[in-house]
């Protein structure tokens, strides 16, 4: 019974079938596009040729001796018709006339991109560049070659990276349809504003050097006919934001955003940025704008799959921001395979030639979930900020070590690889080791500095931008998406009333226990409680997310309310609930190797199992008869032909044996056989001759049992035949996996009293109603929360076997949980056979994206 | 969706060009075919005029 907790359903919600519909991808539309006009451009081309080669044969016949100048008129007259109609195309077609500079054009491109020296960069750089259009290539063609250009080329190779990466947003963009794409738009007028000098290393003071430019787009966003700057960075080994022109691009977009010029302008970031820069950008205390506003800023993650996540480093101040979503990788590695394989043929296809395997492939999906259940974490704890602006590299060669203090400096391209290896491997190991998410410093509780009405309305309308980014999570949390702006009022306005409240209760709780006549503290510490003397406080982001359940509850359903705490029981009245409660609960799962699909029987009973156990033998009796058949036509096939292949002669000789032990057994068979159509004859006669029902029954029984021992006989005789164990696995459908408990499961949460409030965990079915641990506390601070488990033993007794911290709301640390134990004791628990696990897995944090705001 | 009704109505107007162009290109045929025919009629005149010579 060591297992309860992660045969449980908590993740069965969100494990459902993710159901995504196709829509027509607008990168697939422009490609389509793309061969249509380079068809229509061959088409007019060549019809050209044909009336300048006809014009140039006329030519020909008009200085041939031999032609009369009767026929000479008719020529000249045809030669102008020819000329007309040359004309009358290039102005009907004028988008094809131009067309030889075109193709020198297009030429160039075709060398230039035969000239990148990475493959895979190679690759995408063309796919992406015809996935626009013609007149937007220029500009990455040219940058193209300014990076190829360059003689460094690990230079030149980050700089192709980076093109391609800025040309991914262009189709990320179009293929999530969030945004329009509008490769037609005007330019906005050049911007006037103030900067830093171009070589300023001091950013402390305000610009002030006049400047002027263009706003040139990497991706061209338009939002109800007006641009939208989308800016795409990628920096593996200097930090963004350092220079000062990078800075002065950003207060460009700051300018123009202020002066209408543009709707908004977002920069996205992929590798290292300078926390210099982050803090300028966004201000170092709370009330600070910091001094771009109204520019967003994204970061890029890119997880073992090779998928990427992105997630707001900072917010525009008008929350503007560029609307994108993450692809579906938070999900199980089992679901996300199904919707890539089903959905993304083509990003499975990729996928599987880089991994090779579906095994391999769900690895990685693994370990995608793991990295992004890690960045979610630092992003909290502001980790994160370590993580995108250092180098990152753990246990570098002694040859790339001295080029670790300024990674510019790296020239050898193997030592620029390995530099990039080690850096994604320090880093999934940083956030791989962030998972743990214990509560232990009460930040952000209902008496902190957080606890005010701009905050709550700050991080709730983060919540719902995050929820949009990440329509997989948004599945999973359904329940916490608002449906507009009265709602989301309607939540400030509750989060308000139920933070005034429980600060009311602590800041006077504290009061009383730090008066030196009450002993409340020492009392616990004595009982083995070791975290703050506060206890563990309920976080605003989680008392949002309540008062967002209880304000979207519909008629007939629970919401999460701090209130009617009588609904719970005080744990010593579990002693006289459990001896009249049975709980077993049997599952099992079928695994069949023909179709490698696993079937799973849930809620299933003795009697269902020992018939699905008949069942199988059955169908894997006539399974293995159908292959001695598809084995006997095989040798007659093979024996009959002349010219055998080495392969051929081999396998025959296998035949050959596997039927030798088909005549060797086949008197056991027909005995085997006999003796069953025997039993079967029998149990009819004689159930017919007793009367009694009972006694019918189990007659039946008996002889079904003895019918199913000879059919266990017969199926090991045919086992042999065909080769052993092994070719029997490859056909026999088999029971793969069998859970069988009796389990009671409660909430438990730990008042301020000493009092363990607990409630039924509904473990099974539709778990919708289940209680929170912020309502059996009501909302207050807990000195432990997690579940109980009690499971039935041999002799029929329920026994606590499982104490754990798993409160998604509270998140202690799981040595409250031996205070637990204490004081279970005291209540006159049993508490000799229980295990202290450390889990919290009921219930999420809520990713909080406000870190650099703070 | 803005986006895909536009695309796809680009396609349609390239679509249609196509055809265009191809009867263009049918037209174009035809003459070359003409003209070619015209030249072999001509030289078998020719050839007719040079054996009526030689005989």
């Amino acid at each position: 019974m060591n297992d309860i907790g992660n045969k449980l359903p908590q993740n069965e919600q969100r494990e459902k079938e993710v159901k995504v519909e196709t829509e027509e991808n607008p990168l697939k539309l422009q490609t389509e596009l793309n061969s249509l006009e380079v068809g229509n451009q061959q088409t007019f081309d060549e019809i050209l040729q044909g009336y300048k080669d006809l014009i140039a044969d006329i030519d020909v016949q008009l200085k041939n001796p031999g032609t009369t100048s009767e026929e000479k008129k008719k020529l000249v007259q045809q030669k102008k018709e020819y000329q007309i109609k040359i004309r009358e195309l290039q102005v009907k077609y004028s988008e094809f006339a131009s067309s030889g500079a075109k193709e020198e054009q297009r030429k160039k491109t075709q060398e230039l991109i035969e000239r990148i020296p990475e493959e895979s960069s190679r690759k995408k750089f063309t796919e992406l560049l015809l996935g626009i259009p013609e007149k937007f290539r220029q500009k990455y063609v040219e940058s193209l070659e300014g990076f190829l250009s360059n003689k460094n080329e690990v230079s030149s190779r980050t700089g192709v990276r980076g093109l391609v990466f800025e040309l991914s947003r262009i189709n990320t963009l179009t293929n999530q349809g969030l945004e329009v794409v509008d490769f037609d738009q005007e330019m906005p007028p050049s911007v006037e504003y103030f900067g830093f000098e171009k070589n300023a290393t001091d950013f402390t003071q305000e610009p002030t050097k006049k400047l002027k430019s263009q706003i040139e787009f990497d991706v061209p966003v338009a939002r109800d006919g007006k641009s939208y700057v989308y800016e795409a960075k990628s920096y593996h080994r200097m930090q963004y934001g350092s220079l000062a022109t990078q800075r002065n691009q950003l207060l460009k977009y700051q300018t123009a955003i202020e002066r209408g010029a543009v709707e908004g302008a977002t920069v996205e970031i992929r590798g290292r940025i300078d926390p210099n820069f982050l803090k300028w950008a966004t201000g170092t205390n709370i009330a600070e704008a910091g001094s771009i506003p109204d520019v967003e800023i994204i970061y890029t993650f890119e997880l073992p799959s090779g998928a990427e996540y992105r997630f707001v480093l900072k917010r525009s101040r008008k929350h503007n921001g560029l609307k994108f979503q993450n692809e579906g990788r938070s999900n199980t590695p089992e679901s996300t395979l199904k919707l890539l394989k089903e959905k993304h043929p083509d990003q499975y296809a990729e996928l599987m030639s880089k991994f090779g395997t579906e095994e391999e492939i769900a690895n990685k999906l693994a370990e995608d979930r793991k990295i992004i259940n890690g960045l979610q974490k630092s992003v909290l704890d502001r980790s994160i900020i370590g993580i995108i602006t250092n180098v990152n590299v753990e246990n570098p060669s002694a040859e790339l070590q001295p080029y670790l203090e300024d990674p510019t400096t790296i020239e050898s391209v193997s030592l620029f690889d390995e530099y990039e290896t080690l850096r994604k491997e320090t880093i999934y190991k940083k956030l791989l080791t962030k998972r743990e998410i214990i509560n232990v410093d009460n930040k952000r509780s209902s008496y902190s500095e957080f606890a005010t009405r701009d905050y709550v309305e700050k991080s709730l309308r983060e919540y719902q931008a995050y929820l949009q980014q990440n329509p997989e999570m948004a599945r999973i949390k359904k329940a916490y998406i608002l449906d507009g702006e009265e709602s989301i009022q309607m939540v400030i306005n509750k989060v308000m009333a139920l933070v005034e409240k429980i600060k009311s209760f602590e800041l006077a709780r504290r009061q009383n226990e730090e008066n030196p006549e009450n002993h409340e503290r020492e009392r616990r510490e004595e009982m083995g409680y070791v975290g703050l003397p506060e206890g563990v406080a309920l976080d605003i982001e989680h008392i949002t997310i309540d008062a967002i359940q209880e304000v979207n509850k519909k008629k007939g359903q629970t919401g999460r309310s701090y209130e009617n705490i009588e609904r719970f029981k005080d744990v010593e009245a579990v002693k006289q609930y459990l001896p009249d409660q049975d709980r077993r609960y049997l599952e099992i799962a079928i695994y069949d190797p023909v179709t490698g699909k696993t079937e799973r029987n849930i809620d299933v009973n003795d009697t269902h199992i020992k018939r699905t156990s008949v069942e199988l033998l059955k169908e894997n009796i006539k399974r293995v008869e159908d292959k001695i058949k598809l084995i006997m036509n095989r040798f007659e096939e093979l024996n009959q032909k002349t010219d055998k292949t080495p392969e051929e002669v081999k396998e025959l000789k296998q035949l050959t044996a596997r039927l030798k032990a088909k005549e060797m057994q086949g008197k056991k068979i027909e005995s085997v056989k006999h003796s069953i159509e025997l039993l079967k004859t029998e149990k009819v006669a004689h159930v017919k001759t007793e009367k009694d029902n009972t006694k019918k029954k189990a007659i039946a029984q008996e002889y079904d049992e003895k019918i199913s021992r000879e059919m266990e006989k017969l199926a090991g005789l045919y086992k042999e035949i065909i080769g052993g164990d092994r070719e029997w696995d490859k056909i026999a459908k088999r029971i793969s996996e069998k859970i069988d408990q009796n389990l009671i499961k409660f909430i438990y949460a730990v008042g301020s009293n000493g009092e363990i409030i607990v409630g039924e965990e509904i473990i099974r079915g539709d778990v919708s109603g289940r209680a929170a641990h912020s309502e059996l506390a009501q909302g207050r601070n807990v000195y432990g929360a997690g579940e109980l488990a009690f499971s039935k033993n041999k002799d029929g007794q329920w026994i606590l076997t499982e104490i754990n911290n798993g409160s998604g709301h509270y998140r202690p640390s799981v040595l409250t949980c031996s205070f637990v134990k204490k004081l279970l004791e005291l209540k006159g628990i049993n508490t000799s056979k229980v295990e202290i696990r450390d889990t919290l897995l009921r219930g999420t944090p809520p990713p909080d994206m406000t870190i650099l705001e703070e | 969706m803005k986006k895909i009704d536009l695309l796809k109505k680009k396609i349609d107007k390239a679509k249609e060009k196509r055809q265009a162009l191809l009867v263009e290109l049918k037209t174009l045929k035809t003459l070359v075919s003409k003209q070619g025919q015209n030249k072999d009629m001509k030289k078998i005149e020719e050839l007719k005029k040079q054996l009526l010579n030689n005989i």
